[in-house]
């Protein structure tokens, strides 16, 4: 478990790395003592790192509001993409603004995100860039095999608001695994990747910033930490990052493959389970109506092998991997499971389906005082609804239409004047044409199981 | 010290007025003689792994001895057998503990039903013996009730006016401070019983904590503000048989009861009355055979349209009541509007 003090840290900046670097260089060289983190590629490291200011919307309430956020970033190609954490940059925003290390501040636009690994990418707007006269250099990865434990680390960031901060530490653990958890607005995380683990020191502002090694190689992006502890800090590791980086070049989102079945640790059970150690998985769950689900599989199965290759759940940190196995087939694979289930063993095929995110498109509606969310497939299965139609209230704004009705957030909205709401359009047509001298409308709702009707009255 | 000494007078002076009250000047004496229908009874509850004291106090109705008690006095969600120990004591406390048993948890009302191990000790009273009688707002009532074992279950009176009287849905006495301890009888200026005092009501306050303002909501579990009144209670009680307290009970088998509120009724075309969402139909219960559907409206009940409480939500017990009231077995015949 992950106790709740595990907070995401949004992070502040670094710039004017490149000034300071300079001088530092000069120091050393009259000393003598050439410091290896002062290398080329250090600096070189330094000036890609990046402050991020985000305004973005959000939905919680009754209404859209804007609210703004800062963090940090570093830049990863020629053509200006920036590497974040998605819990610093989302589809939420409305506008982003990066100070470069020379502290001019210039515009960029999200490329894409993935709030499964935490990680968004931007990119710096070129042309204002070559309009302005203005240059960056870009960072490079590490290779994700070349990190121990006891390696030294730099976490580059801006830790409660002291600007250009680099803190040293090493790599205390290189597959921290940390049960799913849906830190990102409420957004799935951490499914398909374990954590490094780093002493360097993290604190509220240091999210989004890379953990480097003494060249500035990227190891990893600086995502969470315990608060109140002594340097536990965490950060994705940068095979993970590269993966996401090089998949958002090609698309808006990372496509993964579904199957609907939650992994457990096998940890000393293979004798319950007359099997040999260090084989196999346990199946904890089986989401209602997903392909595990209809071609039978239980909770309590132990997945043996996945087409033919041996499957080794035995301990927490190797579940990600297993879980990033399936993923990672094409939507409609079929993957041939094989299944110990009590005294038999025997194989199933399941079709996989496009990976969903519990957590739908979200609107606000003025004139009801309303915000909602749309029920999506992963949602209406986790909380066992009859079908995805239908829209989760995120807030009730006091004295509205929606609020004066009875109308609560954590309601879903079945029907409208007796007819099921399927799409948001069809929302926001109603919401159009509702005025002073427009009918009343009849909303049914569900609000635990069961169902209760309102008026909202124009 | 003069100042003090008129601040102290001003209010002794201001109630004389008031002191002249309705009641007999003989009041003492008709609160011990009612003392006796009150049973102050302790129990246990066995538990896995330790023992539970609890108490509360019951009405004797009848000269078998039978005794009600409160639902809430007595844990529901616990088996019977886990109930042991049953003791009661007279107010105020005379020497002996009579013992009693547990005889079962009554469905309509929802009371306990006790009796005295051997008949009636001749100690206590019926509350029948004081008749009954009818209040409304501003009448006059006493409640009779007991102090804690501490101190003997002596027995003490308060008195008060009734402030309201409201159907929830049993029609309900609601006096403007606390009347007695909950389950402990209440009566009008004559002495006839008026009403069976139950759980507490709970107030809103708002306490200011030195710079801090918490807005509480406050109860006092000792003693009751709010009353059935008589006619409800002699009509639940006439219900209860002593010697079938567990009897079979009728069920529907619908989960969800929402009430509709009078907006979406008229929006329904049904004026002046209310209606329950009946959110799920339980497969292969009674409903489901008859025909009911997930989200039917419920808008009458053996031809009697189901009527218009407030608070809105009122109506869901009520009509489970009346579902409690029949025997499995029996008709209930419903009016729905389906789509």
């Amino acid at each position: 478990m992950i106790p709740r003090r595990i907070l995401f840290l949004h992070i502040f900046l670094i710039s004017a790395l490149f000034m300071w670097g300079c001088e530092t260089t000069s120091q050393t060289e009259r000393t003598g003592a050439v410091n290896r983190s002062s290398s080329e590629g250090f600096k070189r490291l330094l000036d890609a790192v990046v402050r991020i200011d985000v305004r973005e919307v959000t939905y919680r309430g009754g209404s859209k509001q804007n609210i703004s956020g800062v963090g940090s970033g570093v830049i990863v190609s020629e053509e200006g993409h920036i590497l974040t954490n998605a819990h610093v940059v989302s589809t939420f925003a409305e506008e982003i603004r990066i100070t470069l290390s020379n502290l001019e501040r210039v515009s960029a636009e999200l490329v894409g995100w993935d709030h499964w690994t935490d990680l968004a990418l931007l990119k710096l707007d070129l042309e204002e860039l070559e309009a302005r006269g203005l240059t960056f250099t870009y960072a490079s990865f590490g290779d994700a095999t070349d990190v121990y434990p006891g390696l030294t680390v730099f976490a580059v960031g801006t830790p409660n608001g002291l600007t250009r901060t680099v803190s040293r530490g090493i790599i205390s653990n290189t597959s921290r695994f940390f049960e799913g958890a849906d830190g990102v607005r409420g957004y799935e995380t951490g499914y398909f990747n374990t954590w490094l683990q780093t002493d360097a020191a993290i604190n509220p502002g240091n999210s989004g910033g890379p953990l480097v090694d003494e060249n500035g190689n990227i190891v990893g992006i600086n995502t969470r930490a315990y608060l109140g502890s002594n340097n536990l800090g965490f950060a994705v590791p940068s095979d993970t990052a590269q993966f996401v980086f090089e998949g958002l070049l090609k698309g808006e989102e990372i496509i993964r493959s579904y199957a609907g079945i939650v992994l457990g640790p096998m940890q000393d059970l293979e004798t319950f389970y007359k099997i040999q150690a260090n084989q196999g998985v346990l199946v904890e769950s089986v989401d209602p109506g997903s392909p595990a689900a209809n071609k039978g599989i239980q909770p309590g199965d132990i997945l043996l092998s996945m087409d033919s290759i041996p499957l080794d759940g035995r301990f927490p940190e190797q579940l990600p991997p297993i879980q990033n196995r399936i993923a990672n087939y094409p939507v409609g694979s079929e993957i041939s499971l094989e299944i110990s289930r009590q005294d038999t063993v025997f194989t199933e095929t399941v079709t996989t389906e496009k990976l969903e995110s519990r957590v739908g498109e979200e609107w606000a509606f003025d004139k009801w005082g309303l915000s909602v969310r749309d029920v999506s497939r992963a949602y209406a299965r986790e909380n066992k609804l009859e079908s995805d139609d239908g829209f989760l209230v995120l807030g009730a704004k006091n004295a509205f239409p929606a609020d004066k009705a009875g109308i609560r957030s954590g309601d879903i909205i079945s029907k409208i004047n007796r007819k099921a709401v399927g799409s948001l359009e069809d929302l926001k047509s109603m919401h159009e044409s509702f005025d002073e001298s427009s009918d009343s409308l009849f909303f049914e709702v569900t609000r635990n199981f069961r169902t209760s009707l309102f008026i909202l009255k124009p | 010290m003069r100042s003090f000494l008129a601040l102290f007078l001003l209010p002794i002076f201001g109630l004389i007025p008031v002191s002249a009250d309705p009641f007999p000047e003989n009041l003492s004496e008709m609160v011990l003689e009612r003392a006796k229908t009150i049973v102050a009874l302790e129990f246990v509850v066995e538990r896995e792994l330790d023992r539970q004291e609890g108490y509360a106090y019951g009405l004797v109705v009848d000269d078998e001895g039978t005794i009600v008690v409160l639902e809430s006095m007595i844990p529901t969600w616990i088996p019977f057998e886990k109930l042991t120990n049953f003791v009661g004591y007279s107010l105020p406390q005379d020497k002996e503990e009579y013992p009693l048993t547990y005889l079962g948890n009554d469905y309509v009302s929802g009371w306990h039903v006790l009796a005295f191990e051997g008949g009636l000790p001749s100690v206590f009273t019926p509350i029948t013996q004081f008749g009954r009688a009818t209040v409304n707002m501003w009448d006059s009532i006493f409640g009779v009730g007991g102090v804690g074992k501490e101190l003997g279950f002596d027995p003490y009176v308060l008195t008060c006016r009734v402030a309201m009287t409201k159907r929830l849905p049993d029609r309900n006495i609601i006096a403007r401070d606390d009347i007695t301890n909950p389950g402990s009888p209440v009566f009008n200026v004559e002495g006839a019983f008026v009403g069976w005092a139950t759980s507490p009501m709970s107030y809103k306050r708002v306490m200011n904590i030195g710079r801090e303002t918490l807005n509480v909501t406050m109860s006092n579990p000792e003693e009751s503000s709010v009353a059935l009144c008589s006619e409800d209670f002699f009509e639940y009680l006439e219900g209860i048989d002593p010697k079938n307290v567990d009897g079979p009970r009728a069920w529907i088998g619908v989960s969800g009861m929402q009430p509709i509120d009078p907006e979406v009724a008229e929006f329904l075309g049904i004026k002046d009355q209310a209606g329950i969402v009946l959110s799920e139909i339980l497969e292969e219960s009674p409903s489901s055979v008859a025909g009911l559907e997930n989200n039917d409206i419920l808008i009458s009940v053996d031809g009697v349209p189901l009527p218009q409480f407030r608070p809105d939500y009122t109506v869901t017990p009520y009509f489970q009541k009346l579902i409690r009231k029949k025997k499995p077995g029996e008709v209930l015949s419903v009016e729905v509007i389906r789509g």
